[in-house]
C-alpha cells in the first residue's frame, strides 16, 4: 500500500467517525423533535420510531392552550435583546478602558470584577430581590433586564480581544487629533464585530436562559425557561409522571430562538473567539 | 469628544427611559370601576389546575364586583415566591397548602387563623370530614378551610385480571391474595426476561415511603413516641418495609428500581399500582386501558392508609381592607360549594353534603377513595416537617426509603440511620 | 501618552459598568456575605450569629457529601469535557464541509438551556421507554436504570454535561489552533517531524494558554452544576447526584435558612477563589506580556 493509498484510507476512517459523532451528537435533539410530533400512545411506545407514525401537533396545541406561550415568549425576546444591548455598549467600553488605558488600581479593580465569575448566583438572589422590592420594580421589565447588566465575562472576553487589537491603529488616529471615544467608537468597535457577536450570543443565550431570578422576580412577566418548567415539565408535583411529547414540545419552542440565533451568527461566532479579527 | 460622551448619556438616557416605561406598572389593588382584584395561588399543574381555572372562572362571572386570578405553578417555587411577596407586602390573598405545610408556615407566621373567617363565610365544622377539619388546627386554631382529602387507593388492570384467570371484579384486599394474584400478573417470557409485571413499587419515588407509611400504621407502628422523639424505626417500622421490599426482590412480582408506576400502568407493563384519585382523569383518557379502583390493601391488622389534604390559607395581610376580605370569604365559600367539579379533577372533597351527593357518587372510580376516608393516616404534624418529609431532597424519609427499595441496606439499617436524623432535625441541629 | 488624561477618560468609559457591577453584581454579593452571618428564614428579621454557620458547616454530613458529589462531578466532567474538546476541535479543524457541519452540530446543544438538557436527558434515560436502553437491549446489553442505580447516576449526568457542553471547550480549542501559524508546522516538518512530532512539539505546547483558559471556566462551571441535575435526578438516587449548589438551594429555598445556604455559597467561593488564584494570576502576567 502506497501513501497515497494509506492517505486515502485516514481519509475514509475520518470521515466515518465524523458522520458517527456527528449522528451521536444530533440524535438527542431530533429525538425531541420527534417526541414532540407524536401522540401520547406511540411516545409511551417499547418500539423506538424515529419517524412518527401518526404525526400530530396535537402536543403543540395543548401546550399553547393551556398555557400563556406566547406572551412568555415575548417577555422572554425582548429582556433577552435588551440586556445584550446594554451589555455589548457597556462592557465594551469598560473592556477598552482596562485594555488601553493605565489609571490607578486597575489590575486590582479587574481581578475583583472577574472573581465575581467565580461567586454562584444563587446567593445573588435575595440581595437583588430586596433590593428591587424598596424600590417597586419587581415583576417588571427592568428587573428582568437590569441584574444582567453586571456581566463580568464580557470584561474578560473583549480584554483579551482589544489587547490583541495592534496599538498603531490607535495611535495613528490618535495623531490625526481623534479624541478616545471617537477612536473607540469609530475604529476600535468597528474591527471588534467577532468579538462582540460572541458576547452577543452569550449575553442574549445566558438571559434567554436565565431561571432562578426570573422565577422569584416576577409573577405576570414570567419568562419562557420559568413557565416551561413550573407549568409543563411536571417537576415534582402530586402527579409526577411527566408527559414527554407535551415536554419536548415546550422544550423545542423554547429552544428554537437560541438555535436559530447561534445559527445564523454562528459564522462570526466562531471567528469571533479566535480573538484574532483583525487578522481575517 | 464632548458630543461623543453627550450621546452615549443620551443613549444611555434612553435606555433607561424605554426600560422604566415599560417597567412602570404598578399593581392596581382594585380596577376599573371599583372591582376588587385578588390573588389566588396554587401548586396545581395538571388537570387538577384546569378544574380549579374553571372554578374560578365561573366565580368571577357571577361575581361582576370581583375579578379572581389564580396562578399555578409548582409547590417549591411556589413557596419561595409566597414568602418573598410576604415580605414585600404584596402577599396573595388566598393560598392554597398541604395540611402538611401547615405546621412550618404557621411558625413563621405568615397565616392567619381562620376560624372566625369560616364562619363568617357560613360554612360548619359538622360538614367537613373531622380527620380534614382537625389536620389543620395549629395551636389549636383553624389556619385554613380543607378543600379535599386524597389518599392512595389501587388501580387495576381489568384485562389482564381476565387474561390471568382473576375475577375483575375482586381485586385483592389483603397481603396474601395481593401476592397471589401478584404472581399470576407476572409474565416470563420465553428469553427468561418479564414482559409484564403483578404490581408496581417505586423505588426512588415518594410514594413509596407513603405506601410504607400507611404499612406502619396499619401493623400498629406510630411515627413518633408520645414524647416527640421519633419512633418508626420500631419492629412494625421494619416489617412494613420488609413487605414492600419482598414484592420486588424475594416474590419478584415487581420490577427493580421502578421510577414511574403511572406511566408503567398506562403503557399496561404493570398490572397493579397504588396511587391518588389525582389519576383518575388522566388513566380515563387512556386509550385501550380498562381499569378498576380498589380501596388499598390491608396487608397488616388494621386497614390505614396515607392521607393528605389541601385547604386553602389566608396570608397575614398588613392592612386588611373589609371590603376585599368580604370578596375574598365570597371566593372560600364559593370553592367550597362548587368542590364537585373540583372533584371531577381527581380529588375527594372534603365536604360531606358534596361527597353524598348522587352527582358525586356516580364517579364511581372514585368511590373506593371516598371508601378510605376513614382509614386516612396524616403525616405528623411538625414544624420542620419538610425537612423530614420533603420529596424533592435528601431527607430522612426519602433516603431510607431508596435504601431500601434500591437493595443498599437492610430496613432495620436504614430506619434507624433516619431515626437518628429526624431526632437531630427535631433537636434544631 | 499623558497619564493624567487617560485617568479621566478611563473613569467615564468605565462609569456606566461601574455603577452596574456595583449595584447589580458587587453589592448583592457583599448583601450575600451578610446575610451568611446571620440567622434568617426570609420573613422575620435576620439574626447576627457572626461565624456559627460556618461551624456548623464543617460538622454537617450532607454538606460534606454535596462537597464528595460535586468533586466527584468535577473530577469526570473536567478533563473529559477538555479532551473530548480537543478531541473534536482536532478532528473539526479543516475546511471540508463535513467538519464545518460537524462544528454547527457539536456547538449547538451548547445554547439549549439546562432545564430542558436535563428533561431530554431524562427521557432519553428513561429506563423502559428511553432511546438508549432500546439501543442498548439491541445489542444485547441489559437495560439500564441509568438515573436510578446508585453508581450510574453521576456518570449519566457527567454524559448529558458533555452533550450539552463539549460544543463550547471545542469552540474555543479550534480558536486557539487557527491561532498557530502555519509557518510553525512547516519548520517542524522540514526538521523531520511526523504528525504526531508536530502535535507533540508544535500543538500542545502552543495550545497552552488556551487550554489554561479552558480548565479556569470548565472548573468554575462544573463547580456550580445544578439545573440539569436538579431536573435530571433531583439528587438521588440515595443523594448520590446532590452537588453543592444544590443543597445550597435545598437549604435556602426549601429549607428557608437562608445564612446557612449564603455560608455554603460563600465556601464554594472560597474554594474556586483558591482554585483560580493560581490560574489567573498565569493570565495576569501572560495578559501583560503581550
Amino acid at each position: 500500500m502506497n501513501t497515497r493509498q494509506a492517505n486515502r484510507m485516514m481519509k475514509i476512517v475520518m470521515l466515518a467517525l465524523l458522520a458517527g459523532i456527528i449522528v451521536v451528537e444530533i440524535a438527542p435533539t431530533v429525538w425531541m423533535l420527534s417526541t414532540s410530533l407524536k401522540p401520547e400512545g406511540e411516545i409511551v411506545s417499547s418500539r423506538i420510531q424515529w419517524i412518527p407514525t401518526t404525526f400530530t401537533l396535537e402536543n403543540y396545541k395543548m401546550m399553547f392552550q393551556r398555557y400563556t406561550v406566547a406572551s412568555w415568549f415575548f417577555n422572554s425576546i425582548f429582556a433577552a435583546l435588551a440586556s445584550t444591548v446594554i451589555v455589548l455598549l457597556i462592557d465594551a467600553m469598560a473592556a477598552y478602558a482596562f485594555a488601553r488605558m493605565k489609571f490607578f488600581g486597575r489590575d486590582m479593580f479587574f481581578f475583583l470584577a472577574v472573581s465575581m465569575l467565580l461567586v454562584p448566583l444563587q446567593v445573588t438572589v435575595v440581595p437583588l430581590f430586596l433590593m428591587f422590592q424598596k424600590v417597586g420594580q419587581l415583576d417588571s421589565f427592568l428587573a428582568l433586564v437590569l441584574p444582567t447588566c453586571g456581566n463580568v465575562f464580557g470584561i474578560f472576553l473583549l480584554r483579551q480581544f482589544f489587547m490583541t487589537i495592534p496599538r498603531e491603529l490607535e495611535e495613528a488616529a490618535f495623531m490625526d487629533g481623534c479624541g478616545h471615544f471617537r477612536i473607540f467608537f469609530k475604529i476600535v468597535l468597528p474591527i471588534s464585530k467577532p468579538a462582540l457577536t460572541t458576547l452577543a450570543i452569550f449575553t442574549f443565550m445566558s438571559s434567554w436562559n436565565s431561571f432562578l431570578w426570573p422565577l422569584i422576580a416576577t409573577d405576570k412577566m414570567r419568562t419562557l425557561p420559568v413557565g416551561i418548567a413550573m407549568s409543563i415539565s411536571g417537576l415534582g408535583g402530586t402527579t409526577a409522571s411527566i408527559q414527554y411529547g407535551i415536554a419536548m414540545a415546550g422544550s423545542l419552542v423554547s429552544v428554537l430562538p437560541a438555535l436559530i440565533v447561534f445559527l445564523s451568527l454562528q459564522r462570526f461566532f466562531v471567528r469571533g473567539i479566535t480573538m484574532s479579527g483583525i487578522k481575517g | 469628544m464632548k458630543k461623543r460622551i453627550a450621546k452615549v448619556i443620551v443613549l444611555f438616557l434612553a435606555f433607561a427611559a424605554v426600560a422604566g416605561v415599560t417597567g412602570c406598572k404598578q399593581q392596581p389593588k382594585t380596577g376599573p370601576g371599583g372591582v376588587i382584584e385578588l390573588q389566588f395561588w396554587g401548586g396545581w399543574t395538571g388537570p387538577d389546575g384546569k378544574a380549579m381555572e374553571q372554578i374560578v372562572k365561573s366565580f368571577n362571572e357571577k361575581n361582576k364586583d370581583v375579578k379572581v386570578t389564580l396562578t399555578t405553578f409548582q409547590w417549591d417555587p411556589l413557596f419561595n415566591k409566597f414568602l418573598m411577596s410576604m415580605r414585600a407586602g404584596n402577599a396573595p390573598d388566598v393560598i392554597a397548602m398541604h395540611q402538611t405545610d401547615i405546621p412550618q408556615y404557621a411558625a413563621m407566621n405568615v397565616l392567619e387563623p381562620m376560624d372566625e373567617a369560616i364562619a363568617k363565610a357560613g360554612l360548619k365544622p359538622e360538614d367537613f370530614d373531622a380527620g380534614a377539619w382537625e389536620g389543620f388546627k395549629y395551636k389549636g386554631k383553624m389556619l385554613a378551610l380543607p378543600l379535599d382529602i386524597h389518599m392512595f387507593a389501587m388501580y387495576y388492570n381489568k384485562d389482564m385480571f381476565k387474561k390471568a384467570g382473576l375475577d375483575p371484579e375482586k381485586p385483592p384486599v389483603d397481603g396474601a391474595s395481593l401476592i397471589e394474584a401478584a404472581k399470576k400478573l407476572t409474565i416470563t417470557g420465553p428469553d427468561g426476561k418479564v414482559s409484564q409485571y403483578g404490581v408496581g413499587v417505586p423505588a426512588t419515588h415518594q410514594h413509596a415511603y407513603r405506601y410504607w407509611y400507611s404499612l406502619l400504621y396499619q401493623d400498629g407502628g406510630q411515627f413518633m413516641s408520645p414524647k416527640g422523639k421519633a419512633a418508626f424505626n420500631s419492629k412494625q417500622g421494619v416489617e412494613a418495609y420488609q413487605f414492600l421490599y419482598n414484592l420486588v426482590y424475594k416474590e419478584k412480582v415487581a420490577p427493580e428500581q421502578e421510577t414511574d408506576v403511572a406511566k408503567d400502568f398506562q403503557s399496561q407493563k404493570v398490572a397493579m399500582i397504588f396511587e391518588g384519585p389525582w389519576w383518575v382523569p388522566g388513566m380515563s383518557e387512556v386509550k385501550g386501558l380498562n381499569f378498576g379502583t380498589a380501596r388499598f390493601p390491608k396487608i397488616f391488622a388494621k386497614q390505614s392508609v396515607w392521607a393528605n389534604s389541601h385547604g386553602l390559607c389566608l396570608p397575614m395581610q398588613k392592612n386588611a381592607d373589609p371590603k376585599r376580605r368580604e370578596a375574598t370569604l365570597r371566593l372560600l365559600k364559593f370553592i367550597s360549594d362548587n368542590s364537585l367539579d373540583w372533584a371531577k379533577g381527581g380529588q375527594i372533597p372534603v365536604r360531606k353534603s358534596v361527597s353524598e351527593s348522587a352527582e358525586f357518587k356516580a364517579i364511581t372510580l372514585l368511590k373506593p377513595f371516598v371508601d378510605s376516608v376513614p382509614d386516612a393516616v396524616y403525616l405528623p404534624k411538625l414544624e420542620k416537617g419538610s425537612m423530614i418529609f420533603a420529596s424533592n431532597a435528601s431527607t430522612p424519609m426519602m433516603t431510607a426509603m431508596q435504601e431500601v427499595m434500591l437493595d443498599q441496606k437492610k430496613p432495620k439499617e436504614a430506619l434507624d440511620i433516619a431515626a437518628k436524623q429526624v431526632d437531630a432535625i427535631l433537636a434544631g441541629k | 501618552m499623558n497619564k493624567n488624561k487617560y485617568g479621566g477618560t478611563a473613569f467615564l468609559f468605565l462609569l456606566p459598568f461601574l455603577v452596574a457591577f456595583i449595584l447589580f453584581r458587587l453589592g448583592p454579593v457583599i448583601g450575600g456575605f451578610m446575610i451568611s452571618l446571620t440567622e434568617w428564614n426570609i420573613v422575620g428579621a435576620p439574626k447576627f450569629i457572626g461565624i456559627a454557620n460556618y461551624t456548623r458547616l464543617m460538622h454537617d454530613p450532607a454538606f460534606w457529601t454535596a462537597m464528595v458529589n460535586t468533586l466527584y462531578f468535577v473530577g469526570m466532567s473536567v478533563p473529559l469535557l477538555v479532551g473530548l474538546g480537543l478531541g473534536l476541535a482536532l478532528l473539526y479543524n479543516q475546511p471540508a464541509k463535513s467538519a464545518v457541519f460537524g462544528r454547527v452540530a457539536t456547538f449547538a446543544p451548547y445554547v439549549m438551556m439546562p432545564t430542558v438538557v436535563g428533561l431530554l436527558w431524562k427521557w432519553i434515560y428513561d429506563t423502559r421507554f428511553g432511546l438508549l436502553n432500546y439501543y442498548l437491549v439491541k445489542l444485547h446489553i441489559p437495560a439500564i436504570p441509568w438515573l436510578t442505580d446508585v453508581n450510574m447516576a453521576m456518570p449519566a449526568v457527567v454524559i448529558a454535561t458533555l452533550w450539552w457542553n463539549v460544543g463550547y471547550t471545542m469552540v474555543i480549542f479550534l480558536a486557539g489552533l487557527q491561532d498557530i501559524p502555519e509557518e510553525l508546522y512547516e519548520a517542524a516538518r522540514i526538521d523531520g517531524a511526523g504528525r504526531w512530532g508536530c502535535f507533540r512539539h508544535v500543538t500542545l505546547p502552543l495550545l497552552k494558554p488556551t487550554t489554561f483558559f479552558i480548565i479556569v471556566i470548565t472548573l468554575i462551571n462544573s463547580f456550580q452544576v445544578f439545573d440539569q441535575v436538579f431536573v435530571m435526578t433531583n439528587g438521588g438516587p440515595l443523594s448520590r447526584t446532590i452537588t453543592l449548589v444544590q443543597y445550597l438551594y435545598k437549604v435556602g429555598f426549601q429549607d428557608y435558612q437562608l445564612g446557612y445556604a449564603s455560608a455554603v455559597a460563600y465556601i464554594l467561593f472560597l474554594m474556586l477563589m483558591i482554585l483560580a488564584m493560581v490560574q489567573l494570576k498565569y493570565f495576569f502576567v501572560k495578559g501583560e506580556a503581550k
